[in-house]
């Protein structure tokens, strides 16, 4: 097999223009400042305008930095650009920032706005207590009826104002169903049909586990869950779903099953992309906070190449945790403002996620026979962490252009991922994974170089180590269930961070058709999302090179 | 204190002799009081400390049979405002690191009532601002400081990471610091919070790269690799597995 295990070399020395081994940089404060960025040029212009046109001070280094000589003189050192990970596309790290890539802002929509329901129940609301005929000819009016109270159409209302098309488009509903039958009577423009979405073997075990049961897909429009928040995602769901329900079947509005179907519609059988948040961190539904990291692997849709090869679909784990746990829950919800966007996005960046992979998964052949191999024990985390965990510092300290590009605390907590995948890849058991990356962060990598991460990092690791195995913090959940909804990892940046790892390579390795829940694989195999779950981080450089549309735009009632 | 490490290499016995209280830190150049004061930047040069209370004598204060015990250092006696000092420590053969940093601090009596936190590159160093002077004078004077590859920084602090600058130095986009052809001293032109100096103010020769891959306490590929640090790893592994254990299975701890 080809030795993948430094194509990051390549990456970093195309984007620094410098050699990898080499350890002085003599061009240090020759680089034109912040200058040397296109993005920054743009911003600081941008600004200037702003500024202009409001009459108060907006973005501006110029005179803050340079002539008040407050702040950092950004750009003494060298502006890297970075090659998103298993594309061509080189962008800067700017254009990975949650709030200036599109592609990532409409990831978190399409996951968010995604209400799961079963029809089971409504239907035997109809049947058992009205006595109504459901028949493929009814579930179809129905989805053709739902389709237009989805997006804010009226339909057993009279004289009601209703939303403009336009700002709805890409809110829609579809169903799917284990049994090939029923699926073979819904018409096909409403149907995901989990026979052309998977593998047949994939297919099998997700039919199996559905079974007969109809489940509907309601994407809320991106523009209602941006306007408001996820918390109505199924109150929107309930709305149009009750409407639809009574205009098919011709029911009387206000009649005792009326309420039945909203509560089945929101409650009963219903799937939360996301729990609502404690107290302190009072979020609604549907975010990342609430949301278990077993669904990561729910929701990539990349193809497999297992039994060979765990890495591309665990590294696209790596970006959506990333993005989502991070970038989008740490970085903008807890932090908010500059964020924290060059730590996580080193995860897909430059190939080096990947190529480390690669060598831990030769190691993981080599040591163990294969994956899933291995015993799930204290001393098979050790060897994994510590190969893992070696492997990455010497290439840290061998190659000074890398330490550059994963400054400070990046290296720490990059190659506790590293050790992450390398256990769960051995085991094929998620918790080894969420182990090993702390046991690698908090004890092998302290006392072997005598660094962490930041002071939290420190902090969260030496918690989170016995935490991940506690019976307490979490309620002793399997990692896929637990997330950021505990009051101790719900400040941390990479608590819910290396469960999502653990949890995506274990599932992988061990070729699961799903982690969590079979019914969230199906709903994010739509390929009528805006987002292309199927090749995550291609989407996010379409985004970051600005080529990717967003939906939810509001053009069409603006000037 | 004779301090307990695992390993018999030499990062081992490097890391026991700084952290030993009585291992006398070698004295490796002289900077002089008054350019400390400038360095840190904490007040003028010549001025007297800031005081946040009245000295200890004239307070009084509730009964606590703690303050029989514990001495108070002459900068809490003073009533003197807490100060700080930061250090920065390169990726790059620096003598010590973040966590040895701040073991060092905790295990030596010259920095009693200390405060402190180590992060990925830097290590904060708070007293009382008289005891600081001297703790700082001691810690840039030691064998610990290397003018090239440590440097005293309050902000902006991530060269550590960043391939080193001409002449070896560790990478500052503030430049607090040059090398000084002339004199092949490190001086610095701006104190620790990047404010200009008056005067350049030298603060040694650095290290050579053959000195400092002997004196380094972090394990590393081409000196001593982590990989074959036998004894360590395993006693690693051990509070791994009793952490564990302790979060999940207290039972099956069992006297292990």
């Amino acid at each position: 097999m080809e030795d993948k295990s430094r194509n990051y070399i390549k990456s970093l020395e195309e984007t620094f223009k410098a050699r990898s081994n080499e350890i002085c940089d003599t061009d240090f404060y020759r680089y034109d400042g912040r200058r040397q960025s296109i993005r920054k040029t743009e911003f600081i212009n941008s600004a200037k305008r702003i500024a202009k046109d409001r009459g108060i001070p907006s973005y501006d280094p110029d005179h803050l930095v340079d002539e008040m000589k407050i702040g950092v003189p950004l750009g003494q050192r060298y502006l890297e650009p970075v090659k998103i990970s298993s594309t061509n596309v080189i962008c800067e790290v700017d254009d990975e920032h949650v709030l200036n890539n599109v592609a990532m802002q409409q990831m978190y929509d399409d996951i968010f706005r995604t209400a799961i329901f079963c029809l089971d129940l409504p239907h035997r609301i109809l049947v058992e207590r009205l006595a109504e005929e459901i028949t493929p000819e009814s579930i179809n009016l129905y989805l053709e009826t739902i389709n237009h109270t989805m997006v804010g159409g009226a339909i057993i209302q009279e004289h009601m104002a209703e939303v403009n098309p336009n700002l709805c488009a890409d809110g829609y509903v579809k169903v799917f169903s284990g049994d090939d039958e029923q699926a073979d009577e819904i018409d096909k423009r409403f149907l995901i049909d989990i026979n052309i979405e998977f593998s047949k073997n994939k297919a099998d075990k997700l039919k199996d586990e559905i079974g007969r049961s109809l489940w509907q897909v309601s994407r809320i429009p991106t523009h209602g869950l941006r306007s408001m928040d996820g918390s109505v995602v199924h109150r929107w769901n309930a709305m149009a779903q009750s409407l639809a329900l009574i205009a098919t079947y011709r029911t009387c509005a206000g009649e005792s099953t009326i309420s039945d179907f909203a509560f089945s519609a929101k409650h009963a059988k219903y799937v939360w992309i996301g729990t609502s948040m404690f107290d302190s961190r009072a979020r609604g539904h549907n975010q990342p906070g609430g949301m278990p990291c077993g669904y990561i692997f729910d929701i990539i849709q990349y193809d497999s190449e297992m039994p060979d090869d765990p890495v591309p679909v665990s590294m696209e784990g790596a970006a959506l945790a990333s993005i989502l746990y991070t970038q989008w829950y740490y970085g903008q919800m807890m932090i908010g403002s500059v964020g924290a966007t060059v730590g996580p996005s080193s995860n897909y960046n430059d190939d080096v996620n990947d190529s480390f992979g690669y060598y831990v998964s030769e190691w993981i052949k080599e040591k163990y026979g294969g994956f899933c191999k291995a015993e799930m024990s204290w001393d098979t985390i050790h060897e994994c962490a510590k190969a893992a965990t070696m492997y990455c510092l010497e290439e840290y300290e061998r190659f000074p252009l890398l330490q550059e590009h994963h400054w400070g605390l990046i290296k720490a907590a990059f190659t506790a991922g590293v050790a992450d995948f390398c256990a769960a890849w051995a085991t094929g058991n998620s918790m080894a994974g969420a182990l090993a990356a702390h046991y690698s962060a908090c004890l092998l990598q302290k006392e072997a170089i005598l660094r962490t991460g930041w002071a939290g990092f420190e902090t969260q690791h030496h918690n989170a180590m016995a935490m991940a195995g506690s019976i307490l913090p979490d309620e002793g959940m399997p990692t896929e269930l637990q997330g950021a909804n505990v009051p101790f990892r719900s400040y941390l940046a990479d608590g819910p961070y290396y469960t999502s790892l653990g949890s995506v390579a274990a599932h992988e390795a061990r070729m699961d058709a799903w982690a969590l829940s079979p019914v969230v694989k199906v709903a994010f195999a739509d390929r009528n999302l805006p987002f292309n779950f199927r090749n995550i981080r291609d989407t996010i450089a379409k985004g970051a090179i600005h080529e990717f549309k967003a939906a939810g735009e509001r053009d069409s009632i603006m000037p | 204190m004779r301090v307990t490490l695992p390993g018999d290499d030499t990062v081992a016995k490097r890391r026991r002799d700084w952290l030993d209280a009585e291992y006398k830190l070698k004295k490796l150049r002289e900077i002089d009081d008054d350019d400390i004061v400038r360095l840190l930047g904490h007040r003028k040069c010549r001025e007297s400390c800031k005081s946040v209370h009245p000295p200890l004598d004239e307070l009084k204060e509730p009964e606590d049979p703690i303050k029989d015990l514990v001495k108070p250092t002459s900068g809490a006696q003073a009533g003197d405002r807490i100060r700080y000092a930061q250090f920065t420590d390169s990726q790059h053969l620096a003598p010590v690191q973040p966590w040895m940093r701040l073991r060092i601090y905790a295990s030596r009596p010259e920095f009693r009532g200390f405060d402190s936190v180590a992060f990925s590159g830097r290590t904060l160093f708070e007293q009382r601002e008289r005891d600081l002077d001297k703790s700082a004078r001691i810690l840039m004077e030691s064998e610990i400081f290397d003018p090239a590859r440590v440097a005293l920084r309050s902000i902006t602090v991530h060269g550590f990471s960043l391939r080193l600058d001409e002449n070896g130095l560790m990478f500052d986009a503030r430049r607090r610091y040059v090398y000084d052809e002339e004199t092949k001293n490190v001086v610095y032109l701006k104190n620790q919070r990047a404010v200009d100096l008056d005067n350049k103010i030298p603060v040694g020769v650095p290290l050579s790269e053959d000195i400092l891959k002997e004196m380094t306490t972090a394990y590393r590929y081409d000196t001593v690799p982590h990989r074959d640090a036998d004894e360590l790893l395993k006693v690693l592994k051990r509070v791994g597995e009793l952490r564990i254990l302790g979060g999940f299975r207290p039972d099956l701890i069992n006297g292990r």
